[in-house]
């Protein structure tokens, strides 16, 4: 690498920390994410049974008239099931959440110190790319992606939670499949940022 | 004792980790307590098993309804309704409920030996004209077999539900009821909340759950 | 700031955002330009719409620009510059931002619900536009937000950024964070919003007082909803319009739902309709279920084109699926909600098909007729149309007008493309003038005109090619001429002044002489002259197996008349039409026609489904200012056949029934005599004009050919000069010895005797027809 003004070693501190900072949040996340997983499965497992208890045609059938109370007392503890598996699952929003918090916390202090030093930095050096290291301007984009579509699988996430009711048929039949859309592509991109950065992560920043 | 400091400070049961110790009616109660949880143990086992008969019993079921479903047309003869395989299931959730049928009078057994001991107790004080103190930490043995009684009377009735569903879950025709019989059969709805706390009191009382 | 403008030679791409990260990618030497930090905020201004993006660069570094289009804002079309050019914007913060939510009507419903819980849908709209950059009236496209599509937002319109809310005062933008104030102000359809941003341009001319009474009719109960109340009066449910394809129906509807600002469900009557049994009623009632759901937002007008296919009259051939389609639009129409802003509107164009109780008050209690445009209004659609062609000088848009009869606006629309084609192909043969504009000449429109037919005229019986013929090739004949002319052509052509002298118009003219005394042609020459709607009927057309068949064909030839008036219908040979009623003979087909015929002709009255009420545009037509007492007059006088003639030709006319010679009738009786001297003469030298003569007398030949008729000359020169051939192939020359050889073998069909019964039967009925004659002159 050739010289650097220290304006630019500067930059590329705060830039080497936002992407530590990102990867750790990635495995974080990703983390949170299998957490869910089981009770996200009990959750719609829970649901069909509460679609289908509330739905099901018992008193026609007589067999129950010794349990006049049952429906309601069944739904009852489908519903304290629920509400336990949906706190496991907020529990691990929270993680989430901080994610988010993190990255957009360091996308911006990226950006500040990029406002701050630019104007000693020449552009042709915030575009350079070298095969170890990529351009700034790359480099706070991706960074500025990241917070972007975190922030959105996140709030959708948390709309799903919001609007989450077990005798809503269309919202909890494919909950799981609505929840996780978007998952993988999130966590592909993420990495794929990460690679291009994996050699510049593991310079030294003076 | 100072009654009114009791709230706040949660003391562990004085008899714990004295067991060899303990005689008379204490001894009796803590065993008969212990009985309960263990019985209760073994229904919950029970269930276990229950569930997964029943899990195999709605899937076979399950194809017959939605094969019907699509050919609903055509006559699917009655007997095509119960497989064999049905069978062996129904034989396995009868024997549960047999021994599910045992827990249940134990349960009853122990509800008797616990006012049986209340009836001593009272006898007793009222003999000494004392006031009745607390057995252990602040229940009274009134109080144990109102607990006993209670979770008695929720698993019996339980059981009855149980002896409903085994009786109709082969003859279940659409997938709503079938799901409704095995979220009962799950989710026990008659063993309350307030079943599951006493006995829980009950065993802190007594001093088999530590503080 | 200055703008720095993109150089022409950059290469624009518009990229469809999948990220909806709003960012644009510019080469290294434009941001070195615009000296701006990457990530700033700029302004792309292109020739029609602004876009707020921020500014990176491009991956390949090349001076190509990309853009998002996820923030942009329509400039007003008269603003237009072709430019594409950069602005650096000031950007701040917003602190509170006025939005206007934009989501699919079928979450609109969700959303309203939500509007007591205004919070909830602010934070879902501030998360939605989490770090995006706007600016007062931009759209943010939100289709490509995840978490927009969840909740159903598929656009958020930047109402209002008040003043002072930003830290820096002369911000231009600003950013919204979470501490950005989100407010809603409305929230409405996607459906509504795309219907009202997009206004259509007018395209519809002539119908001007239509347009007014309905939307009076329409917005009426929109605006003044109390004033409603406040009588206890109930506004219009529904309006029926009815009126002939093609005359603008749909076009008026979407034309005054645009002016009323209402949201308009346009529904085909065939689109409803499926295959399988309760489909059609389910299409139906969602359909009205859509339109209730929208008139809570606001206006909405449900129009149903096409109704007769859903409310068949009963039992012509209703099924089980008909009937109950119809009860469920009767059901459907009878619990709309009485304080609805929703009025139905349908349409069709064969009224007479529908069932009776759809037009019962209550339902579809108004109707408006919407006729084929007159003359008038025909020079106001040709010219709304002709708008954006360009025309050269020579396009006369009256002539046009006038000879466009019986179009109506989609016929006149299809003619201004038609001609539109014609000069683009002329241009394209000729290519190397380029120094010519293309522009759209008179030929072109006449020549499209030629070949255009229009849609009135289409699947009918009766409608003939008709073969122009003008007077003047025409030989001899003057005084009949004459006649004729005042009896077809004054009638419509000059009907203001029969109305001025209080005439009423004859109705029917009947042309009688020998054969071959060119009758017809006379007649089609009127018709080439006065360019009405020309009709034809003859024995053989009229004629089928089919009992009930001839005269429904007669019925439905007149209704065509009386749709695209003035129309001229003849009835050629009219003896074997009708012949005349024989006394207690039996009763035959030609009995049966003629009975329709003179019903038709002067009824009582007719179906009132096919009344065109027509006088309004009459008036427009004739274009003189008229006192109302005396144009009700005339109406009554003339009825309901008006601007129609009857014209009948034949060579028999002692064989036609005394009722139909009556006056009211075919009360002007013409005699076409066979042609005297004079008119041989003209004759002769019509049909020679072409042919090189060599000494030939054609006076002479005239005073030779006493009881030809014009066939018989047409025939005789042709023989001529077949003879010329016979004689020699290479012949150049018709001499008077070909002429004398043709004279010989061809003789004249008539014969003094034969004409001397028509004169009798003139001198016959001379005394009833003159008596008419005298009053009508008088």
């Amino acid at each position: 690498m050739d010289i650097s003004t220290s304006e630019e070693t500067k930059l590329r501190g705060q830039l080497h920390k936002s992407f530590k900072a990102v990867k750790n949040c990635l495995s974080i996340w990703k983390e949170a994410l299998a957490a869910c997983r089981q009770p996200l499965d009990q959750v719609e497992n829970l649901c069909e049974q509460h679609q289908c208890c509330s739905a099901a045609n018992i008193e026609q059938s007589g067999i129950i008239k010794p349990f006049p109370d049952i429906r309601m007392r069944l739904l009852y503890k489908i519903d304290v099931e629920l509400e336990e598996q949906l706190s496991r699952i907020n529990v691990e929003m929270k993680k989430l959440e901080n994610c988010c918090e993190r990255i957009g916390k360091h996308c911006g202090y990226s950006m500040k110190s990029y406002h701050e030093n630019s104007p000693y930095i020449p552009l042709d050096k915030v575009l350079e790319q070298t095969p170890t290291c990529p351009a700034i301007s790359d480099m706070l984009e991706w960074l500025q992606q990241i917070e972007r579509l975190v922030f959105q699988q996140y709030h959708c996430k948390k709309y799903f939670l919001e609007i989450f009711n077990p005798n809503n048929t269309e919202g909890t039949e494919n909950l799981k499949d609505m929840w996780s859309s978007g998952d993988q592509e999130l966590i592909n991109t993420v990495e794929e940022y990460l690679s291009y950065t994996s050699f510049f992560l593991e310079e030294k920043i003076t | 004792m100072d009654k009114d400091f009791l709230p706040v400070e949660i003391r562990c049961s004085p008899e714990k980790g004295k067991n060899m110790n303990l005689t008379g009616s204490p001894r009796k109660l803590k065993d008969t307590a212990a009985d309960v949880f263990n019985t209760l143990h073994r229904w919950t086992d029970l269930n276990k098993d229950g569930r997964n008969a029943m899990n195999e019993i709605a899937n076979i079921k399950l194809d017959i309804i939605l094969s019907k479903e699509a050919a609903s047309e055509e006559t699917v003869s009655h007997s095509n309704s119960f497989p064999t395989s049905l069978e062996p299931l129904c034989q396995q959730l009868a024997e549960i409920y047999k021994k599910m049928e045992k827990c249940v009078n134990k349960l009853e057994g122990f509800a008797q030996i616990m006012e049986n001991l209340h009836q001593l107790e009272s006898y007793r004080n009222s003999k000494s004209e004392e006031t009745l103190s607390p057995m252990f930490l602040t229940w009274h043995t009134a109080h144990f077999v109102e607990a006993t009684q209670e979770v008695f009377k929720s698993y019996k009735k339980e059981l009855s539900l149980k002896k409903m569903i085994i009786e109709n879950v082969c003859h279940a025709t659409d997938r709503n009821t079938m799901m409704f019989y095995i979220a009962a059969w799950i989710h026990q709805p008659y063993i309350t909340d307030n079943a599951t706390l006493l006995v829980e009191s009950m065993l802190t009382e007594t001093g088999h759950r530590g503080c | 700031m200055a703008k720095a403008a993109i150089s022409s030679r950059l290469e624009v791409i518009i990229q469809d955002d999948i990220t909806g990260a709003q960012r644009s990618y510019l080469g290294p030497r434009e941001i070195t330009l615009l000296n701006l930090p990457l990530g700033s905020f700029i302004c792309v201004v292109t020739p029609t719409t602004d876009y707020i993006c921020s500014l990176w660069p491009s991956k390949e570094r090349n001076d190509s620009i990309i853009y998002s289009r996820t923030v942009c804002r329509q400039k007003a079309l008269d603003k237009n510059d072709s430019k594409y050019s950069l602005k650096p914007l000031h950007v701040s913060e917003g602190k509170c931002i006025h939005i206007e939510v934009i989501c699919n009507l079928s979450d609109i419903a969700r959303f309203r619900k939500y509007e007591k819980l205004n919070k909830k849908i602010s934070r879902i709209c501030s998360n939605c536009l989490y770090k995006m950059c706007v600016a007062e009236n931009f759209v943010v496209d939100l289709s490509n937000c995840k978490l927009a599509s969840l909740c159903g937002i598929s656009k958020i319109l930047i109402k209002r950024i008040p003043s002072g809310s930003s830290v820096k005062v002369d911000a231009e933008a600003f950013i919204v964070s979470s501490h950005t104030e989100i407010v809603v102000d409305n929230i409405q359809s996607k459906e509504k919003f795309n219907q009202v941003s997009k206004p259509a341009r007018k395209l519809i001319g002539g119908l001007d007082e239509l347009v007014q009474t309905l939307q009076d009719l329409i917005k009426l109960p929109f605006d003044h909803q109390e004033q409603f109340q406040q009588l206890g009066t109930s506004p219009p449910h529904g309006i029926l319009l009815r009126g002939p394809p093609g005359c603008g129906k749909t076009t008026l509807v979407k034309d005054i739902a645009n002016n009323c600002n209402a949201y308009l469900i346009t529904v085909n009557g065939p689109e409803v309709i499926g295959p399988h049994p309760g489909e059609s009623e389910d299409n139906l009632r969602r359909v009205f279920h859509q339109a209730i759901m929208a008139a809570e937002e606001g206006p909405c007008i449900l129009f149903i084109d096409e109704v007769d296919v859903l409310c068949p009259k009963q039992g012509k051939s209703g099924g089980l699926e008909e009937s109950r389609l119809t009860s469920q639009l009767l059901t459907l129409l009878d619990d709309l909600p009485a304080d609805h802003r929703l009025i139905v509107i349908a349409a069709t164009n064969r009224p007479s098909a529908l069932h009776p109780s759809l037009r019962r008050p209550g339902r579809l209690d108004r109707e408006i007729m919407i006729n084929v445009p007159s003359m008038a209004q025909r020079r106001e659609i040709l010219y709304l149309h002709t708008q954006t062609l360009h025309l050269a000088e020579d396009v006369d848009l009256n002539c046009l007008a006038e000879i466009t009869n019986g179009y109506v606006g989609a016929d006149l629309a299809a003619l201004c493309h038609e001609a539109g084609y014609l000069a683009l192909g002329r241009f394209i043969v000729k290519q190397d003038e380029t120094s010519e504009r293309q522009i759209i000449h008179q030929d072109d429109f006449l020549t499209a005109f030629k070949n255009y037919r229009p849609s009135l005229q289409k699947g009918v019986e009766g409608i003939v090619d008709l073969k122009p013929v003008l007077w003047e090739q025409i030989g001899g004949l003057e005084t009949v001429k004459q006649k004729i002319k005042q009896a077809v052509e004054w009638p419509l052509r000059h009907s203001e002044a029969f109305v001025r002298m209080g005439l009423p118009c004859p109705r029917g003219v009947l042309l009688y002489g020998p054969p071959g005394c060119s009758k017809t042609t006379l007649v089609r020459a009127a018709a080439t002259a006065c360019h009405a709607t020309f009709l034809s009927l003859s024995g053989a057309q009229l004629y089928s197996p089919f009992v009930g068949d001839s005269e429904k064909m007669v019925s439905e030839v007149f209704q065509r008349a009386r749709m695209a008036p003035p129309s001229i219908i003849f009835l050629d040979e009219i003896d074997s039409i009708v012949g005349k009623r024989s006394e207690g003979g039996h009763r035959g087909v030609q009995e049966r026609v003629l009975s329709t015929l003179l019903n038709e002709m002067d009824g009582v009255g007719m179906k009132l489904d096919d009344k065109m009420d027509s006088q309004g545009s009459r008036r427009i037509l004739e274009g003189s200012i008229q006192d109302a007492e005396h144009v009700s007059k005339v109406t009554t006088v003339r009825g309901s056949n008006l601007d129609i003639l009857v014209v009948a030709a034949t060579n028999r006319p002692e064989l036609l029934d005394e009722a139909l010679t009556r006056p009211g009738r075919l009360d002007r009786i013409i005699y076409v005599p066979p042609p005297d001297r004079q008119a041989r003469f003209d004759i002769l030298r019509l049909f020679t004009q072409k042919m090189p003569l060599e000494s030939v007398d054609l006076n002479l030949l005239s005073s030779q050919t006493e009881f030809y008729t014009g066939a018989d000359l047409e025939n005789l020169c042709r023989e001529a000069a077949l003879n010329a051939l016979t004689r020699d192939i290479k012949s150049t020359k018709v001499t008077y010895a070909d002429f004398v050889k043709a004279l010989y073998y061809n003789k004249a069909s008539l014969t003094q005797e034969f004409v001397e019964k028509y004169s009798q039967y003139k001198s016959s009925t001379f005394d009833e027809s003159s008596k008419n004659k005298e009053r009508k002159v008088s």
